[in-house]
């Protein structure tokens, strides 16, 4: 199996290429996209283009990436405040390889 | 599945699967409101505690709504109940189907449970208005809203303030109102009648804030449907699916535990 390219930057650098297909490219040439940058603050993202993205990831990454799990231990305030670095975060944890030796 | 062609429009889908075994999981559908509604309402409150509760979830944005199509006709309720029944028979559900819904999602779900009863097993409605003074309500005011869009051109103005979100919810709103059939639809339905109400099999709970303006839906559903529940939360009014969401979510855990065999408190999701 191919070795995904699993640091921040490459999961930070995925997921604002699928934002651009989200919010448009101008308005991600207006916010420079890093890890504090919160989706609902910043990127006015609505919770229906969440939903969107949480599609795209799930294509993107096939079953490695669990975002409804993820959302599912926040309140709706909590996923209003995420920022860009939380999930980044989640996804490469997600694809972070096993452990040797590690019990499956 | 993220898109399916149902009576002939295309729905935005987002199904969520309990935890293992979901085989002969029982079905919920969540239905939602009128116009600035969609799936993500119900997605980031009540879906998944259902689903961790062992429900099969269905979520579908409405036609017109959320990221399903726009069609310029077809908004009445008999159509939505249609759309509904049409996405069931593509994602192959034959079961009764525990219906959850907001506001205008009720009236489809109505119409759903009276033209085919077999398709639905439970309905927990929130905030539903079916009294006969709804149909001139929701026009009257909807007409108002559609003015003022395409007269003042608040969606461009918005857009030139860089407030994307609103110009974006603008833009919408205006489509919908402007560019359908949508209020003329709506305009035109029947209400429903206490007769037709009687004729309700399945089991139905109402919940409703104790400020809302449909206090009389409430006394009509409990009035005339044979199993109904009603369920009043102090200190609310029409928004209680964002201002109360946890309240909501033991009601409905509660519910569907009777009436659908799902756990009462949702199972907390490992980390």
């Amino acid at each position: 199996m191919a070795e995904e390219a699993i640091s921040p930057e490459a999961v930070l650098a995925e997921l604002v290429k699928l934002l651009a297909q989200i919010v448009g490219d101008e308005m991600l040439i207006e916010v420079e996209v890093g890890p504090a940058t919160r989706f609902n603050e910043d990127l006015a993202l609505e919770s229906i283009e969440f939903v969107a993205l949480a599609e795209k990831l799930q294509q993107r990454y096939g079953g490695r990436v669990d975002f409804t799990a993820f959302v599912a231990e926040m309140d709706i305030d909590q996923i209003m405040a995420m920022t860009v670095g939380q999930l980044v975060d989640h996804i490469s944890s997600c694809l972070a390889p096993v452990q040797p030796g590690a019990v499956t | 599945m993220a898109e399916v062609v149902a009576n002939g429009v295309r729905l935005h889908v987002q199904r969520l699967a309990p935890p293992a075994p979901s085989e002969g999981a029982p079905v919920v559908v969540f239905v939602h409101g009128l116009i600035l509604d969609n799936l993500s309402s119900f997605y980031y409150t009540l879906a998944n505690p259902v689903a961790l509760a062992g429900g099969d979830v269905i979520l579908y944005d409405l036609r017109g709504h959320g990221l399903s199509e726009v069609p310029a006709t077809g908004y009445t309720t008999h159509q939505a109940a249609s759309d509904l029944d049409g996405l069931l028979d593509c994602l192959e559900v034959s079961t009764p189907v525990h219906l959850v819904t907001n506001s205008y999602g009720g009236l489809v779900a109505l119409r759903l449970a009276l033209a085919h009863p077999e398709r639905v097993a439970s309905l927990l409605a929130v905030e539903v208005n079916c009294t006969d003074d709804w149909t001139e309500l929701m026009a009257n005011t909807l007409t108002v809203i559609a003015l003022a869009l395409e007269h003042d051109g608040i969606a461009t103005a918005l857009a030139a303030l860089g407030q994307r979100r609103m110009a974006r919810t603008a833009a919408l709103a205006d489509n919908l109102l402007n560019g359908t059939t949508l209020i003329d639809d709506l305009a035109s339905e029947r209400p429903f009648t206490p007769t037709e109400l009687a004729r309700l099999t399945a089991p139905v709970c109402v919940f409703y804030g104790e400020h809302t303006e449909l206090l009389a839906s409430a006394r009509l559903l409990e009035a005339s449907v044979p199993s109904c529940h009603l369920e009043i939360v102090p200190g609310l009014g029409h928004t209680v699916l964002r201002e109360a969401t946890d309240v909501l979510r033991r009601v409905a855990l509660s519910w569907l535990a009777d009436q659908a065999g799902l756990t009462a408190e949702a199972a907390t999701p490992t980390i």
